[in-house]
């Protein structure tokens, strides 16, 4: 279960001070898919980045599964990530270099479940359907499989918690569609799934929608 | 992480060749430089430790015997026997003399044994292990049966008290050969190391004149530092070179003054090298930072802390400090060295944590992986 309580997120901008979060408070039980949605510069992202544990917030409390999370030490809240929560974002920050299999071996570098790791990875990449894809560098993918590389990444290391930020935000719609059977599929298996997007399609496929305006739900 | 770090330095090897040739020579450098002062500084202590009177004085080790050379050939080593007798003659010595290979008649009994005086050990402050020292009578004889012999430490095993070396001497004592003897000879003194020393005591002075062997005229005794000028008269006298001699006082001095003087430019030029050094390992480490922060980044996303970020991002770093290190061990023969190098790749890795860690943590992570891209 995810939880914020009153989060404000403040940025120095300019002279003054922006409010990118504004007293944001909700709960999302585990297995829910959610959508955060909102125009650009609402809050979104930074919403997402606070629960991902890749920011702070300036005020209020944020927890995972009953655990408090916000104000946690550097390298708690890197194993807390590392073990709770999946990503995957717009552009699939997937290292180009790396082949599909060395990609989703990422977070078991750092992990300490007890899990056989290549069984793990080959495990996801069937239920992604990209197992004749291990051995393929990253480059030579296409974006849908790009995409559904950085979802066995998000998932490979069994996180309670996959966010994602646009995910679908640069393929096309067949793809989008099969991402979003995907997170579908994992919401269902018990997953705890937020997608922040602003494509309404996206968001209606959702058991529930969280608006974001100014930094404030509406 | 191990496979990782294999994968980083092979896909940078040319990078990391480079570092490891740039790190060895400023090392090599320094490892010199500490090793020349440490020599000195070692002398200044080894002669600190006597108490040995300012008045006796050493023939210094720049001496050249003729025009031929030092020690040129049996010609000049004659020449030098006379002037030890010479010097024996006229002035109280102490010391050791070596029995050499110009003793031609007895080269297979004696090679390798040293005459020595009735205070040498005392002087020296040599320790027994085993055994005894010479006793009073045992000086000055007049024949080599009887003659007893006390051997260095690291003999023991081969010999024992009691057993006849080489059919002749019988071992009556074994010295601590972990010590060393400093001798006073100006800028070239050095400790001399006591391993494979066999000692027996000096004979008559007659007798040694007659049998050809060199007297002990290590350390030469006298109120007057210009009585020793009947020395070099008579060497000239021979057609040798004068000797210049010196005090345990005048060494220091000497010493002391080549200290200072080798210090200030080599502390200089090792300080320079030594930052520069540093800068190359810390700059390598944030050029790595650089060329791969995407993928750095990613992987913080993925549970990876910043202390396994460094651990990563300075592999290379010791890496390169382990073989410098290595490679400095077999040049130096020290462990001095290796402990400098691996001391300025935690310094590196050290000063390099502020850099990387700001580098990577400034903006939230999502946003920063889209910005490197």
């Amino acid at each position: 279960m995810l939880k914020v309580s009153n989060l404000v997120k403040i940025y120095p901008s300019g002279e003054g001070k922006l409010r990118a979060l504004d007293g944001v408070s909700f709960e999302i039980t585990d297995g829910e898919l959610v959508a955060v949605t909102g125009r650009s510069g609402s809050g979104k992202s930074t919403l997402l980045n606070i629960m991902g544990l890749l920011d702070k917030p300036t005020e209020g409390e944020y927890y995972i599964n009953d655990k408090k999370a916000s104000g946690l030490p550097l390298r708690e809240q890197a194993k807390l990530r590392n073990a709770e929560i999946g990503f995957v974002v717009q552009d699939f920050a997937l290292v180009e270099k790396y082949t599909v299999k060395q990609n989703v071996n990422i977070p078991l570098i750092y992990s300490k479940k007890q899990l056989d790791k290549e069984r793990a990875i080959r495990e996801v990449l069937r239920r992604v359907g990209l197992s004749d894809k291990i051995n393929t560098p990253v480059y030579k993918l296409s974006g849908g499989q790009k995409q559904r590389t950085a979802i066995a990444r998000a998932v490979v290391n069994d996180p309670s918690v996959i966010l994602a930020d646009e995910p679908t935000g640069a393929l096309d719609s067949v793809n989008a569609n099969g991402i979003m059977t995907l997170f579908e599929s994992l919401s269902r298996a018990g997953k705890t799934v937020v997608i922040v997007t602003h494509d309404m399609n996206i968001a209606a496929r959702c058991s529930r929608r969280i608006e974001l305006s100014d930094g404030k739900i509406i | 992480m191990l496979k990782i770090i294999i994968s980083d330095i092979r896909q940078e090897l040319k990078f990391y060749i480079l570092l490891i040739i740039q790190s060895l020579l400023a090392f090599i450098v320094i490892g010199a430089v500490s090793i020349t002062i440490g020599e000195y500084q070692r002398c200044d202590t080894a002669i600190k430790e006597y108490d040995i009177s300012d008045n006796y004085y050493g023939k210094s080790l720049t001496e050249v015997y003729t025009e031929h050379g030092r020690g040129g050939g049996a010609e000049e080593w004659l020449m030098k026997m006379q002037v030890d007798n010479f010097i024996a003659e006229n002035f109280h010595t102490e010391g050791y003399s070596f029995i050499n290979t110009y003793d031609v008649d007895r080269e297979n009994e004696l090679e390798g044994v040293e005459f020595v005086t009735k205070n040498f050990f005392e002087l020296f402050e040599l320790k027994l292990l085993e055994g005894r020292f010479f006793t009073e009578e045992e000086y000055g004889t007049s024949t080599l049966k009887n003659t007893p012999m006390i051997m260095s430490g690291d003999y023991l095993g081969e010999y024992k008290l009691g057993d006849m070396y080489k059919g002749k001497y019988e071992i009556v004592g074994f010295i601590d050969q972990n010590s060393s003897m400093m001798l006073p000879g100006g800028e070239g003194s050095r400790p001399l190391p006591l391993y494979n020393e066999k000692y027996i005591p000096v004979k008559s002075l007659s007798f040694m004149k007659e049998n050809g062997f060199d007297y002990p005229t290590t350390l030469i005794y006298t109120e007057d530092k210009a009585e020793l000028r009947k020395i070099n008269e008579y060497a000239e006298k021979l057609g040798m070179y004068p000797y210049l001699f010196a005090s345990y006082a005048e060494t220091k001095a000497i010493i002391d003054g080549t200290i200072n003087q080798v210090n200030i430019p080599m502390f200089i030029v090792s300080f320079i090298i030594s930052v520069m050094a540093l800068l190359c390992l810390i700059q390598a480490m944030l050029e790595f930072v650089r060329n791969n922060a995407e993928e750095l980044l990613i992987h913080m996303m993925c549970g990876a802390t910043l202390s396994d970020i460094i651990l990563r991002v300075g592999a290379g770093t010791v890496l390169t400090a382990f073989i410098s290190a290595v490679t400095a061990m077999i040049i130096f023969r020290t462990a001095g060295a290796a402990l400098l190098i691996s001391l300025a790749a935690v310094i590196a890795m050290i000063f390099s944590l502020v850099p990387i860690a700001a580098r990577l943590k400034l903006k939230p992570l999502i946003a920063a992986v889209k910005e490197e891209k």
